[in-house]
């Protein structure tokens, strides 16, 4: 919550980002989570991963990150007809039961810990703000031109055995 | 009907061909309609095949775009609709309805109302466009809705193609059609004159035939009597015809008919009608006013134009002509009156000696008239009994005995009592009757000569044959019929045939009288030297018997040239181990002479008139109770 009300107060384009993604996603305003949540649903529905399974997807974020409770809404739906579970992980290690992984605001030792961890694992980790330690992750979304984009890192991405659909590579700023 | 009929049919051919194309054209004009339609139908179903495709391809395409609400990237998506030229209109949806992104072709005015969310799923088809919308979707996922319109101007450009293609084929068609019918047509109307041609032509001469000689007619007697001509119709018949197509085959007769016509032709004038109406008959139409001496003239020159030979295929041919004239109005006032009284006028002049013609006359018709009586009455003779058999006793001079007897036919008329052969047997030949007459006498012979076996055992019948009953093909077979019914033995029959029939069908007679000598028959030459015998066909003919005609033996011995044909016959008679025999002997001198010539038998009035059977077997009872003596005595008995 800091962090986006620091974008905010960075940026007024957030408010328009928000607003042209409520277009989206029925009526009302969007509140920034709510925005990520379905940027993080979307990205893991064009998103195969190197093994089929029927088992739930696990979408993970660190304890007390303030996208959880947006993210625990999505558990009503599904992807690939798996059903979604929302986990909130405390120790670096539980980073390896997820699918999803989002890390926002965390510090950097926490950061490189996980970073460490799931560097050969099919985990398909999502981040929004760019610091050289981040730059391993495969999926980074940030703010240009008042709309939220994202870059796919190809390099993590092969790592971490996971395709993507061509939709969604073309929809990105930049590959690399 | 004549060439201007077939004119008029001509036409009406032309004006039936139009119709025929016209029906052609109709049915492939009808079967294009059907076409185009079914084609319209067709291009109409795939263009919204094509539409529902390309909704799709563009909604799957475009789906992440939505996702992500990527508007440029979705713009992108749609612009790729510019390679499709018939897709005027497309706007994606978003799930709550707004528009999100819309694409239109360059030159779509923008007052084109945007359908305001569409229904989800929908298809709707004009006649200006079709449209069409669908949800977009991932997966499970509705991520809003995709709306296509497409205009139907590529449809109607197709459907132009086609409609100018189908006029050119049609138009073509039409075309080669119109070609062939015509070439057709041709082909018809050359056949339809030919057929025109041959019912109305004698193909031999190229003169007009029977049928068209009958309409002619009419039509000039028609118009003789409106305007008061005169008309004289010649009927004209070749002598002798036959011989020349017997002897020397058809297509040497054929033309010699064909040269007969030519020279026929060049005797008369324009306006005259030359016709054959039958196998060797010719009819001549003569108009301008000609009196029956004009006609007796041209008459005249056809016999003179014919008298020239002919040579045809090195043969010099002589044919002579017998011509019968008739007039209008004077002998008739329709064809088929005047035709008969020609026909009667040429029966005269045949009768005559042909080579000659005759003009009708009442006296003809009369003649004709008891000709045709008689002919009736003959017809009927046989059923009612009115023939009769008188037979004359053949007696051997050397012995005195009756040895044979010749049956000779009587015709008792009811109203013209006793009727000589003479008259009767050629209209008996003519009309065909003699056919069954001579199968009754045959018949009524062989019989009587059965009876007279028992009183005369060996005495032998003899029967006369006609020329025309020689030509009949089954006469062998009712010959053999006869002698089996009548259980006569061959061997006690004579056939009688004259000298000139025997000569004139020489070379076909040879063969029946082999038969018939193979059969046991015996075989004489009736009136031996009144024609004229080629002595090569009498060494070859299979004959027993020769007959000398009573005109020689009428005036012998006084008449010295006679006496020496006699002499001379029975000589060569005896030379070919023939018997000889003479009738007429009516005086002693004349049997003496026979009897010290040689000759074998005799009959005539000197020993026996012809007499009716019962008197005949009388005749033959006193005959035998005699021992044999010499012909004198036995004349001397029954005179």
């Amino acid at each position: 919550m800091r962090a986006c009300l620091y974008r905010v107060a960075k940026s007024l384009g957030i408010l328009s980002l928000c607003l042209l993604a409520s277009e989206a996603y029925g009526a009302g305003t969007v509140p920034e989570y709510e925005l990520k949540a379905a940027y993080l649903y979307n990205f893991a529905l064009l998103t195969t991963w190197p093994t089929e399974s029927a088992a739930p997807m696990i979408f993970c974020v660190l304890e007390h990150d303030p996208l959880s409770t947006q993210l625990a809404l999505l558990q009503a739906r599904k992807i690939h007809n798996r059903s979604i579970i929302v986990k909130e992980i405390v120790m670096p290690e539980e980073a390896r039961a997820c699918d999803v992984l989002y890390l926002d605001a965390v510090q950097h030792e926490v950061l490189l810990a996980i970073v460490d961890i799931v560097r050969n694992a099919s985990i398909l980790t999502v981040t929004d703000s760019l610091d050289s330690a981040r730059t391993e992750l495969v999926i980074n979304m940030r703010l240009e031109a008042s709309r939220l984009v994202f870059d796919v890192n190809m390099a993590s991405a092969r790592r971490a055995k996971l395709t993507f659909s061509s939709k969604l590579l073309n929809l990105a700023k930049s590959i690399n | 009907m004549e060439f201007a009929t077939w004119l008029s049919y001509k036409s009406g051919h032309f004006g039936r061909q139009k119709i025929n194309l016209a029906m052609v054209g109709a049915a492939l004009l009808l079967a294009s309609v059907v076409l185009i339609v079914a084609e319209y139908v067709i291009l109409r179903a795939s263009l919204i095949n094509q539409l529902d495709v390309q909704a799709k391809i563009i909604g799957a395409n475009s789906a992440a775009a939505m996702l992500f609400s990527d508007r440029n990237a979705a713009k992108e998506i749609l612009n790729t609709l510019e390679a499709s030229p018939s897709i005027d209109l497309a706007v994606l949806y978003t799930t709550s309805g707004k528009i999100f992104v819309e694409y239109r072709r360059e030159g779509v005015s923008k007052d084109s109302i945007l359908p305001l969310a569409p229904q989800p799923q929908f298809q709707r088809l004009s006649f200006t466009s079709a449209e069409l919308s669908q949800i977009v979707g991932i997966e499970n996922n509705n991520v809003g809705t995709i709306y296509v319109r497409s205009n139907l101007h590529q449809l109607y450009i197709h459907l132009l193609w086609y409609i100018g293609i189908s006029v050119f084929v049609i138009i073509a068609i039409i075309g080669a059609s119109a070609l062939l019918l015509r070439r057709l047509q041709g082909v018809i109307v050359h056949a339809e004159e030919r057929m025109g041609y041959l019912a109305y032509y004698d193909t031999i001469t190229s003169l007009p035939n029977r049928h068209a000689f009958n309409e002619r007619f009419a039509t000039m007697l028609q118009e003789g009597h409106d305007e008061g001509h005169k008309l004289a119709l010649l009927f004209l018949d070749l002598d002798d015809f036959k011989v020349v197509n017997d002897t020397l085959g058809h297509s040497i007769g054929d033309m010699l008919l064909k040269a007969v016509a030519e020279r026929l032709l060049t005797c008369v004038r324009q306006g005259d009608v030359v016709c054959r109406v039958g196998g060797d008959e010719f009819a001549m139409i003569l108009t301008d006013d000609k009196t029956m001496d004009a006609a007796a003239t041209v008459a005249e020159k056809f016999i003179r134009a014919l008298m020239t030979p002919f040579n045809i295929a090195d043969h010099n041919l002589y044919v002579g002509a017998s011509i019968g004239i008739s007039a209008f109005p004077q002998d008739g006032q329709d064809v088929s009156t005047l035709l008969r009284n020609a026909d009667a006028a040429m029966y005269f002049a045949k009768a005559r000696g042909k080579n000659n013609y005759q003009l009708f006359s009442g006296e003809m018709h009369k003649e004709t008239m008891h000709r045709l009586a008689l002919e009736g009455d003959l017809r009927n003779a046989l059923e009612r009994g009115e023939f009769e058999l008188r037979y004359q006793p053949i007696i051997e001079l050397s012995t005195g005995r009756i040895v044979a007897a010749e049956a000779l036919l009587r015709w008792c008329h009811p109203e013209k009592g006793v009727i000589s052969p003479d008259n009767f047997i050629p209209l008996a030949e003519e009309t065909g009757l003699i056919t069954t007459i001579g199968e009754w006498v045959l018949r009524t012979a062989c019989m009587d000569a059965q009876v007279w076996q028992a009183v005369n055992n060996g005495m032998q019948v003899s029967v006369n044959l006609s020329g025309r009953q020689f030509q009949e093909d089954h006469l062998i077979a009712s010959i053999s019929s006869i002698l089996e019914e009548t259980g006569l033995n061959p061997q006690l029959l004579t056939l009688e045939i004259t000298e000139s029939v025997l000569m004139k069908h020489a070379e076909v007679t040879i063969s029946s009288l082999r038969r018939l000598q193979e059969m046991g028959i015996s075989l004489s030459i009736d009136d031996f030297g009144t024609g004229y015998s080629s002595m090569t066909y009498l060494k070859r003919f299979p004959v027993a018997k020769l007959k000398i005609d009573q005109s020689f033996v009428r005036d012998i011995p006084h008449d010295t040239d006679d006496v020496a044909i006699v002499m001379a016959t029975i000589r060569m008679a005896h030379g070919l181990k023939l018997e000889i025999v003479a009738e007429g002997v009516e005086t002693r001198e004349q049997a003496e002479f026979l009897y010290k010539n040689g000759c074998d038998l005799v009959q005539g009035f000197l020993f026996s008139r012809p007499v009716e059977h019962s008197e005949l077997l009388e005749i033959c009872k006193t005959n035998l109770q005699k021992p044999p003596y010499k012909w004198y005595e036995w004349v001397l008995e029954s005179s």
